[in-house]
């Protein structure tokens, strides 16, 4: 048997429930596998992992927001043979990436202020919060699955993966982002292929009812589709509601939030550009009073913004 | 208060959602008590700044990925208050239906995978799903199903399992259809027929058990404290109703329909030593480790809180609850896994009540009635318990402040009341024999999962520590005076 390892960093769960959700394909790895550690699922201590000298496969979910979770992260990793970043907050960073333009101290005020009594006393070894980092942004993975939380197309090929790895203690390739290579938009059952889109404008979702067959940047609703990698079967568009952007870009390397608006900015009123000319467009694109959280909701901490600030060392 | 000497940690707590552990103390008055450290740090009051307000709802989801629809579905309603919308019929019995669907599944995964491993093997070293299934492959196997039928509805209603899509402001993004409650319909068929074998194990295998009865009995799981929830006419609801704190003798101590109004009764502490805060009973003031200033959220409470539970075989499990316990208050924390019991047959019939309403199918699903204010605040009753979201906005529909309770913080300061109530007993262990006895720390563990506490949904909050950094999970057992004693 080898021996697989769950470490989480800082999640919500959500992670943890996709994998157990698999069920009966889950019983198909554990043919493979002994888990070693899940704290969420397997009553086992970490003093007990802490002990171990290998791990065939780590799975590792969350960002890193303290340095006990780095820590772990790190120490678990460099026993790994096969490590896996398992989600979009391991991946890049995901919502909580969204924090990496504040310190912790700006973020423990947010709170802070807020609440009706304030003591002051020993932290009792608390972990010491840093500044909020995807897990890649610490440990070079082998194989990422983007997703919040992965989808069924990425968890039967992260399995299939696990169970060849398994049966030939061999992977074929380093840095293996899961999904499929091409945009959401490619293959989006909305998308009207025949002809070019149109976005009329830009409209929140509170002044929309949102069509339930129509495009959604045709509806003047920024939708993240056109640069976001195809990790899933729509489910969100599927639902009415238009792709946010959990999968992270189509390729690793590229910015999720300059393709999206790169995108929107050739859609946006296109056939109306010699009217209403630049004030117009201008007018349009002031609506979005929110940049960050509508193109790079999950993707901040991998962005060229974040990169420039961090080199400006803000 | 607040200076507390360590004497010894136990973690992680496994089975529990998010990451957590048990520091035994020394307090200024010599006293030992446990303090339930939460230390994960993600901060969403403040990146929910600066967000669209339409928004929340998705952010908001990621809070926690056991519970995301709660936070979903709540930050949906302050929302709605912000644009001041009452959703229609049809979006609204749509949210009501998601909300039950939560709660179901959010129990059923907690009775089958960490409650009934946890109580049925008790003194058995590992108690876990894992060993279930060794030891009863028809439960696991029952339980597996559930998860497995609830998993394929979720995803036909609402897209994703997890942070998925259902509300926007003043409705729903999309009306449910024929076909989906068909779908409802017989997903609701197997999960009852697999929840049935997990029912009778309950009660065969657990209840009847003397180690159940003794635990029932213990003082360590008891609890005399505030109980909060929502009621409607005075009976169980979930969605949308009045809060309602009952002190422990069951006796009305605050009723407010109005959710913004939660601030006259329920306050924050922060401490350093927890990324959680500690909400209180504000009347009483916060006193730490006092049960009259603890509150206690979730299913046990929300029977406490209430008269009756609307629907008929709930509301006869309820009643072989009462029966089994000699009646309210519900003060054993144990009981937990019983009260969910009841809330999960509670929502197979809402459900199945709710899959046979007309309205869900008819009518608008969105409602552009109503202007933009300035706050916005939304209570709904989540799997753990109350939860609150209370958003300002500025004038261009951006978030200006954030705060958010969740029942984990909640019952934060319940949890550390317990805990204490063991501690001495395991210093004492240690002391006397160098480390503390695999049944001690069982019923510490045992304490901590009964509430079925989520720590992603807790560190929504965050507190940032002293310099001190810690590197290692190892039980370290520490001295008055410093001296290490044992480490294992």
């Amino acid at each position: 048997m080898l021996r697989l390892a769950v470490i989480p960093g800082a999640i919500c769960g959500g992670c943890d429930f996709a994998l157990a959700s698999l069920g009966e394909k889950l019983l198909e790895l554990l043919k493979h596998y002994e888990v070693v550690y899940w704290p969420t699922v397997v009553d086992r201590k970490l003093s007990e992992l802490l002990k171990l000298d290998r791990i065939d496969v780590l799975i590792h979910m969350g960002g890193i927001s303290t340095e006990e979770e780095a820590e772990l992260a790190r120490n678990i990793s460099n026993k790994a043979r096969v490590k896996v970043s398992f989600g979009t907050c391991s991946v890049y960073g995901g919502i909580p990436g969204l924090n990496s333009l504040y310190k912790p101290r700006e973020v423990y005020e947010a709170i802070a202020s807020q609440v009706e009594v304030r003591l002051e006393g020993d932290s009792l070894g608390l972990p010491r919060p840093i500044n909020y980092s995807a897990y890649t942004d610490i440990v070079e993975p082998d194989i990422l699955a983007p997703g919040c939380p992965p989808d069924d197309v990425v968890l039967e090929q992260l399995l299939e993966l696990l169970i060849k790895y398994a049966e030939t203690r061999r992977l074929e390739s380093h840095l293996v982002l899961l999904g499929a290579s091409e945009s959401l938009c490619n293959r989006c059952p909305r998308n009207p292929k025949t002809t070019k889109i149109k976005m009329p404008g830009v409209r929140r979702v509170f002044e929309v009812k949102l069509d339930e067959n129509k495009c959604f940047l045709e509806q003047g609703v920024l939708c993240m589709g056109p640069a976001t990698r195809a990790v899933c079967d729509h489910s969100c568009i599927r639902a009415n509601y238009p792709c946010t952007g959990c999968g992270g870009p189509v390729k690793l390397d590229s910015d999720a939030g300059l393709s999206a608006m790169s995108a929107i900015a050739s859609v946006l009123l296109v056939d109306q550009e010699k009217t209403v000319l630049e004030p117009g467009l201008a007018k349009e694109i002031d609506k979005i009073r929110d940049i960050v959280g509508s193109f790079y909701r999950y993707t901040l901490r991998k962005s060229l913004p974040y990169k420039l600030r961090a080199m400006r060392g803000v | 208060m607040g200076h507390y000497k360590l004497l010894t940690t136990l973690d992680p707590i496994t089975l529990v959602e998010g990451v957590a552990r048990v520091v035994i103390v020394a307090g200024d008055d010599n006293e030992v008590r446990a303090l339930y450290q939460i230390m994960e740090f993600r901060g969403f009051e403040k990146l929910l700044v600066g967000r669209h307000i339409e928004d929340a709802p998705r952010v908001v989801s990621a809070i926690c990925g056991f519970c995301s629809w709660s936070h979903h579905l709540v930050s949906g309603k302050a929302v709605d208050s912000v644009f001041s919308r009452s959703p229609p019929a049809r979006a609204e019995l749509t949210r009501r239906l998601v909300n039950y669907i939560q709660i179901l599944d959010s129990h059923l995964l907690h009775f089958a995978f960490i409650g009934l491993p946890d109580l049925a093997l008790w003194g058995e070293g590992e108690r876990d799903v894992v060993k279930l299934l060794a030891k009863n492959p028809e439960v696991a196997s029952s339980a597996l199903r559930t998860r497995s039928v609830l998993k394929r509805l979720e995803k036909r209603l609402v897209g994703k399992i997890q942070h998925g899509p259902v509300v926007v402001p003043g409705g729903v993004a999309r009306g449910l259809t024929r076909e989906d409650l068909d779908w409802l319909e017989k997903a609701l068929v197997e999960v009852d027929g697999a929840f049935e074998s997990l029912y009778r194990f309950f009660h065969e295998k657990v209840v009847k058990s003397e180690q159940f009865k003794r635990l029932v009995e213990s003082e360590e799981f008891k609890l005399r404290c505030i109980s909060a929830g929502l009621v409607r006419d005075g009976a169980l609801e979930h969605y949308d109703g009045t809060l309602r704190l009952v002190d422990p003798k069951g006796r009305v101590l605050y009723e407010a329909p109005e959710p913004g109004r939660y601030v006259e009764v329920i306050g924050e502490a922060l401490v350093n030593w927890n990324h959680s805060t500690l909400p209180y009973y504000k009347p009483a003031g916060f006193k730490l480790f006092s049960e009259e200033s603890t509150i206690m959220v979730g299913p046990l409470a929300r029977l406490n809180v209430v008269e009756k539970v609307p629907t008929e075989r709930a509301s006869w499990e309820y009643g072989r609850l009462l029966e089994a316990v000699g009646g309210k208050p519900l003060d054993n924390v144990v009981l937990y896994h019983w009260a969910r019991v009841v809330e999960i047959i509670h929502s197979l019939e809402a459900i199945a009540e709710l899959s046979r309403d007309q309205r869900l199918l008819e009518g608008d699903v969105v409602s552009f009635e109503g202007s933009p204010t300035n706050r916005g605040v939304g209570i709904i009753e989540a799997p753990r318990g109350l939860l609150i979201h209370d958003y300002s906005v500025r004038e261009d529909l951006t978030i200006a402040r954030a705060r958010i309770i969740t029942p984990t913080t909640i019952n934060n300061m319940a949890i550390n009341t317990n805990l204490s109530r063991v501690a001495p007993r395991l210093v004492k262990e240690i002391k006397l024999s160098g480390r503390p006895s695999p049944g001690t720390i069982s019923i510490m563990e045992s304490i901590v999962r009964s509430y079925d506490p989520c720590n992603s949904c807790a560190t929504h909050c965050i507190r940032i520590g002293r310099d001190q950094v810690v590197t290692s999970f190892s039980v370290v057992v520490v001295s008055e005076s410093g001296e290490v004693l044992w480490r294992g």
